[in-house]
């Protein structure tokens, strides 16, 4: 620690690899685990999960499943996420500053993630073990840390010493105490009475807006390729939250007039697309037909949104997933920039799911439902068109 | 019991997870009405949580994975009271198997010809 | 049945049990066969909702499947904190042919959902299709599970019809009839005691009459031998002494 790093910004295409040449080298590496076309063609072609383990073992995940004697979708999906934190952590460890701090970043939607089970699960009184072990891994605190949220009591008086004693501490703290303080100046209520009434999942909401704002300020203050692209995918995230809230609001108290204005409008990230025409437009919308209307003043969301109007097969969360994935591998088309490791993780995540997908198809003897998951660099994906194939 | 009784829950995660989304979940201080049996729960803590629920009064119906029910097939066969009403049900991973559940056995006996 | 007096007032009695008996008997094989039939109902509707419940929890369950990919997990969240019942069983009554049978009917509280806010950032509408489908497979089991009751129930009461439709025709009825029947022959064998003992006395005094008539005739004789109207007299006395007069009527 002693060397002083080199003041170069990471957006500089001369000093880029000097500081991030060797972790970027090793995420474009990485790129070559991912399943490929061949691969789900077998999966899916499975009868059953021990073939599902059989083919995997002939994949980049046969060292991570090896030890199952028998493979079910949550067993699955527990050692394909282990080792993507483990490939993570590497790169976590092999990086420097502002990589570093990127990559923990990264980390901490899954930390937010981790906050609200281990809040609701001391609201029920759980084991704090069993809680633990079902937090994302990604998103882990320090041990000693995890294990003193749920020693608070289930009172306001609790949680207000929960908030001050431990969450402040941590890197999503910063999110609460934005959240706190908006809610109590919003309502008028005591901070400490907040985290009690809200309802969990809306707090999480509210954590995840301030993550992306934070976020997306922080690739703009990096610059260079890495504020075009991952401020790309940062403002495309804001968008798809803000669309999904209002959409998946509907036939919810947050629908209500009242509430519109007043908590769901508070829920939009102030970043993206459709920041701040968008949303503002978005906190009046009622139904799916209104939300058609704000969204038709879109491009990029229209046509997406009338996938979803069509009632076609696809559910809007899986043109979202799509539209995800395609402009995830596009960040792996350019160089010097962080996004491609928010790319990788995401990607990979998507794969996880994909297995997940499949394995449960072929649980579940649903045989007809197993090709709809969206492959990561697959020939045939709409975008590519057919012609490489 | 002024507003009807519960239904209670004894199942996988995927089971219970159904259930409580559609409304059946009741937490109070004294304790819940599910129980989510995962692989690693031990059979003497399935075993205790359904005499602890078929003892309450103010449950009606016990829905248990058929998987569950047979790990703890011995308890369910010295149950006899009518309510509440234990009820085997499908699970994710195990298709359902009319030749294990008791009523099933009853009914095929009486509709195949059987008499009493 | 040897407690019982053989008398003809027991007789009568026993007469009056038995055609109690008979008609309770037949009575309670009717009420058999009204549970019978709709034992047999309760089984094939079992039977039925069964098989379609395959159908419908592996659709409930595959919802849940396509709300996972959507939502990522968030089954974990759902059984955290406390909870109200939103959905309970009221408990009411069927009746068929006296048998009180139970029936569940799923009626909601209406309290208000919990975690309606779940999936909001994705996946929201999939999860809603979730409890949906397990709104549905919910209310199908309840209705499957009054089934089960009442064919437990039916099947308790049918045990117990027919244990007694057989005591009655087994136990009951021939043990009355074996009553009669021991009444019957006892009271045959008095009246034969009866005629027996009367033939005897009746047997005894014939032989007395015999042997004083005899007397009588040798002491005619002896007064004939020292007398002189010894035949006269002793044609007449003969007669005198069978006079139908002196026999009283043996009456059974």
């Amino acid at each position: 620690m002693s060397t002083p790093a080199p003041q170069a910004a990471a957006g500089n295409i001369a000093t880029f690899n000097i500081l991030h040449g060797f972790p970027e080298a090793l995420v474009r590496g990485m790129r070559s685990s991912f399943l490929g076309d061949q691969d789900y063609h077998h999966l899916t072609q499975c009868e059953t999960l021990d073939d599902v383990r059989l083919n995997l073992t002939e994949t980049d995940y046969g060292d991570a499943i090896a030890d199952f004697n028998a493979i079910t979708p949550a067993v699955l999906q527990k050692a394909a996420i282990e080792k993507l934190v483990t490939e993570f952590k590497y790169l976590r460890t092999q990086s420097v500053e502002p990589l570093a701090t990127f990559l923990d970043f990264i980390t901490y939607e899954y930390m937010i993630e981790n906050v609200m089970l281990l809040l609701k699960g001391a609201l029920s009184g759980r084991d704090i073990n069993e809680l633990i072990e079902q937090c994302h891994p990604l998103g882990m605190f320090k041990e000693s840390t995890m294990r003193s949220i749920p020693t608070f009591e289930n009172s306001a008086r609790g949680y207000a010493d929960l908030y001050q004693t431990v969450l402040v501490d941590t890197p999503v703290g910063p999110y609460f105490a934005m959240f706190l303080q908006e809610s109590s100046e919003h309502q008028g209520t005591d901070a400490r009475h907040v985290l009690e009434e809200v309802e969990i999942e809306i707090i999480k909401s509210s954590l995840i807006k301030y993550w992306i704002e934070d976020f997306y300020h922080f690739v703009q203050k990096i610059g260079g390729e890495t504020a075009d692209i991952m401020g790309e995918l940062l403002r495309v995230r804001a968008d798809t939250n803000a669309i999904n809230i209002t959409l998946n609001s509907f036939g919810t108290p947050l629908n209500e007039p009242a509430m519109r204005s007043s908590d769901r409008k508070r829920l939009y990230p102030a970043v993206g697309h459709l920041y701040p025409a968008g949303t503002t437009e978005l906190t009046e919308v009622s139904n799916e037909e209104e939300l058609g209307r704000v969204l038709d003043l879109f491009p990029q969301y229209a046509a997406i949104w009338s996938m979803h109007a069509s009632g076609g097969d696809k559910s809007i969360d899986d043109v979202f997933y799509e539209r995800d994935v395609q402009s995830l591998e596009l960040a792996f088309e350019s160089q010097f920039h962080f996004g491609v490791f928010y790319a990788y993780a995401k990607l990979k995540e998507q794969e996880i799911r994909n297995l997940v997908w499949i394995s449960e198809c072929i649980l579940q003897q649903q045989k007809d439902e197993i090709n709809k998951f969206v492959p990561v660099f697959s020939f045939h994906s709409p975008w590519r068109g057919s012609k490489r194939r | 019991m002024d507003v009807g009784k519960l239904v209670a829950v004894i199942g996988d995660e995927d089971t219970v997870t159904g259930f409580l989304l559609a409304g059946v979940g009741h937490r109070t201080a004294e304790g819940s009405n599910f129980l989510i049996v995962k692989q690693d729960t031990q059979l003497t803590q399935v075993e205790e949580s359904f005499q602890k629920l078929s003892q309450r009064n103010d449950i009606g119906i016990i829905l248990i994975n058929q998987h569950i029910a047979n790990d703890i097939r011995h308890v369910l066969k010295d149950y006899n009271q009518t309510i509440p009403t234990v009820l085997e049900i499908p699970s994710k991973e195990h298709p359902y198997d009319p030749e294990q559940d008791y009523i099933m056995q009853r009914v095929n006996m009486f509709l195949g010809g059987g008499g009493i | 049945m040897a407690d019982v007096p053989p008398t003809r007032m027991n007789q009568q009695i026993f007469k009056g049990k038995k055609k109690a008996a008979e008609g309770g008997h037949k009575l309670l094989k009717k009420k058999a066969d009204a549970l019978k039939v709709k034992f047999r109902d309760y089984a094939k509707a079992i039977a039925e909702t069964k098989s379609s419940m395959t159908g419908d929890s592996s659709n409930a369950f595959f919802s849940m499947t396509q709300a996972e990919y959507a939502a990522g997990n968030f089954k974990q969240k759902v059984a955290e904190g406390s909870m109200t019942a939103r959905v309970r069983v009221g408990a009411g009554v069927d009746n068929v042919a006296g048998v009180k049978l139970p029936v569940f009917t799923k009626y909601d509280t209406g309290a208000a959902a919990d975690n309606q806010s779940l999936g909001l950032v994705g996946g929201g509408k999939k999860i809603q299709n979730v409890r949906e489908k397990f709104t549905d497979l919910l209310e199908m089991l309840i209705k499957l599970a009054s089934l089960q009751t009442s064919f437990q129930t039916l099947d308790e009461a049918l045990k117990v019809t027919n244990r007694r439709v057989n005591a009655l025709e087994n136990v009951t009825i021939p043990k009355i009839e074996g009553i009669l029947g021991y009444i019957a022959r006892e009271l045959d064998e008095l009246e034969r005691e009866d005629f027996t003992r009367l033939k005897l006395v009746q047997g005894k005094k014939e032989i007395e009459i015999k042997r004083e008539a005899a007397q009588k005739a040798k002491e005619a004789a002896k007064i004939m031998v020292s007398g002189q109207a010894r035949p006269k007299s002793n044609d007449a006395d003969i007669t005198a002494a069978f006079d139908a007069n002196d026999d009283e009527d043996v009456v059974f």
